[in-house]
């Protein structure tokens, strides 16, 4: 074993912490028929106040990349680790209160909410293309299996198919995107991107297929983050989800989604170190403004829309 | 012949059968054809890893792909219709702006494969990979592998639960 | 000889196939056969830039991850197929409309 990661382990105490709850969850459930319900939520619930307590004090530990360069460990990725468990938590405390979960059995969405929390806590410090696919893909999954939990109701199982249907969509591109971005730049880590980008790599020819590359991956943080064009899901989906699987899925995917895209554009296909001839036909796409004016079409669209719908949960979206 | 113009003929034949059999999956109207066509796809998909020297991708195409998915998009087939009921008409609906939209999107994408100049680094020998692939997954690839299997527990855990009837 | 750019082209081909089957088919297995045309698409450009112009692993262990998420997703896209078929007794997407969007 290399002792290397021995050492990243410390500062990975949360994701071990949700992994084991999660274990102790299904086999408690599995194993105490008679308690389950009380003993699947206790685990459930210490595991998410221990990750967060184990959370607090990497905020002050410096910047570091883990396990091969696959996650970062930085004040940004600390703080949204910090704000999604605690989102978690309370859906949690929410879910035995719910009407139309507490009809159901508990112990599996424990099960899932733990598996959703820590995708989103790699997702939002992965650094590696193929980290952030496979967390985003962990976080969707879980998502979708958690709109469709109430599996004898119709509007429940339509609002997932359909949420599983976009999505596979939507992160298929993203997929297609970053096998392009991989054969322009050579890497899957994003600090290598950069510098492939930085020296050379989007000039001439080159410059569709960024664009092409990153618009396909822009889909699958689009979908995810619900941003216009990729937003029409939502009040679906709101609509037919159990209510605190609502109140999740409208704020903890989205943060975990918008601090990966920060982190994407900003440390994956920005460089202040290069110079301006470089640089210019690169940033003559202007990531910034135009990820502004897609956030600024959502809030309109979304307020516009908002007006007309009766729903209250289709208001959220 | 030489051996260069026998792997451009074979190449050229796995090639089609990719994207003819693909054309099938997504054109024929009946669903079965649809659901034979992909093992086509999936086989031709196989046989080009083969040619770029990816043997234990092959094998996993093979495994998972012809052996896992399809069978389970098989039985998606076949429970979600009445067994009799032999001719599985399949609808299509805005045939035409997907139609465009296909056309498009094969545009781009072949003008920008054209025009772009990829990374070269050089081509990986055609060595035999299992050895290198296992040695990764315990070493730079440790992570996203562990992550893996708790990926998998996730989704076994919802998928059993999403299709378990209901307890009297 | 055969390069790089033929195995991309087919890709390209068969991303923009399963682009059509998943915006065209009414049946949620049809769909779903669209996104494992797509996926596929996906994984052959990754394995070859492995072998042509990467030249490393770092390709293909990337495509055996997308084989065992798309082994995962199609699962559990099933199961939901499933339980919806057993309470509408269609997979049509049409049928889905209770909700409008």
């Amino acid at each position: 074993m290399n002792p290397e990661i021995l050492q990243d382990l410390e500062s990975f105490v949360p994701e071990i912490v949700l992994t084991v709850a999660l274990l102790l969850v299904v086999l408690a459930d599995i194993s105490l028929p008679k308690l389950r319900t009380r003993v699947t939520f206790l685990v459930t619930a210490v595991g998410l106040l221990a990750a967060l307590c184990f959370t607090v004090p990497l905020f002050g530990a410096g910047e570091k990349a883990l396990f091969y360069n696959m996650v970062a460990l930085d004040r940004m990725a600390v703080f949204f680790k910090g704000f999604l468990i605690l989102a978690s938590f309370l859906v949690l405390l929410a879910a035995p209160g719910s009407k139309e979960l507490s009809s159901t059995h508990l112990g599996e969405f424990y099960a899932l909410l733990l598996g959703v929390t820590l995708g989103m806590l790699l997702l939002a410090s992965s650094v590696d293309m193929l980290m952030l696919y496979l967390s985003l893909e962990m976080v969707s999954l879980t998502s979708y299996i958690m709109v469709g939990y109430l599996r004898h109701d119709r509007q429940s199982n339509e609002a997932s198919l359909k949420y599983i249907l976009f999505g596979a969509v939507s992160t298929g591109s993203m997929l297609y995107g970053i096998t392009l971005l991989f054969g322009l730049t050579g890497s899957t880590k994003m600090p290598a991107i950069r510098e492939a980008l930085a020296s050379g790599g989007a000039s001439g020819g080159n410059g569709m297929a960024l664009l092409v590359a990153t618009a396909l991956i822009l889909a699958g943080f689009g979908f995810k983050t619900a941003a216009v064009p990729f937003h029409f899901w939502c009040p679906d989906v709101y609509t037919g989800a159990p209510t605190p699987v609502t109140a999740f899925l409208s704020v903890a995917p989205k943060a975990a989604g918008f601090a990966t895209l920060i982190r994407f554009f900003f440390s994956g296909m920005s460089d202040t170190t290069t110079s301006a001839s470089q640089w210019s036909a690169f940033s003559a796409m202007n990531w910034t403004s135009l990820l502004i004016l897609i956030s600024i079409i959502t809030m309109t669209l979304g307020n516009i829309a908002a007006l007309r719908q009766d729903n209250l949960k289709r208001l959220l979206a | 012949m030489d051996p260069t113009t026998v792997a451009q003929v074979i190449f050229y034949f796995f090639a089609v059968l990719t994207v003819a059999s693909a054309a099938i999956v997504v054109f024929s109207s009946s669903l079965i054809y649809s659901a034979f066509a992909l093992l086509f796809t999936f086989f031709g998909v196989a046989a080009l890893y083969v040619f770029l020297g990816a043997d234990f991708l092959a094998a996993t195409q093979l495994v998972i792909y012809v052996g896992g998915i399809l069978i389970l998009l098989l039985f998606g087939v076949m429970l979600t219709h009445k067994l009799y009921d032999l001719d599985l008409k399949t609808e299509t609906f805005q045939f035409f702006p997907g139609f465009l939209v296909m056309a498009a999107v094969l545009l781009t994408l072949t003008g920008v494969i054209s025009k772009t100049q990829w990374v070269s680094r050089g081509e990986r020998p055609l060595n035999p990979t299992t050895i290198a692939i296992g040695l990764l997954f315990m070493r730079e690839y440790i992570l996203p592998f562990e992550v893996a299997s708790v990926f998998l527990l996730v989704a076994l855990i919802g998928a059993a639960m999403i299709v378990r009837r209901r307890r009297s | 000889m055969i390069g790089l750019n033929h195995y991309l082209f087919v890709s390209a081909a068969l991303f923009s196939l399963g682009v059509m089957g998943v915006l065209t088919r009414k049946n949620a297995v049809n769909v779903l056969m669209g996104i494992e045309l797509i996926l596929n698409s996906a994984n052959i450009n990754l394995v070859a830039f492995s072998r042509y112009s990467v030249a490393s692993l770092d390709g293909q262990i990337f495509a055996v991850f997308v084989i065992i998420i798309a082994a995962a997703e199609a699962a559990v896209a099933l199961a939901i197929v499933l339980s919806m078929y057993r309470i509408v007794k269609s997979v049509n997407l049409d049928q889905a409309d209770t909700l409008k969007g």
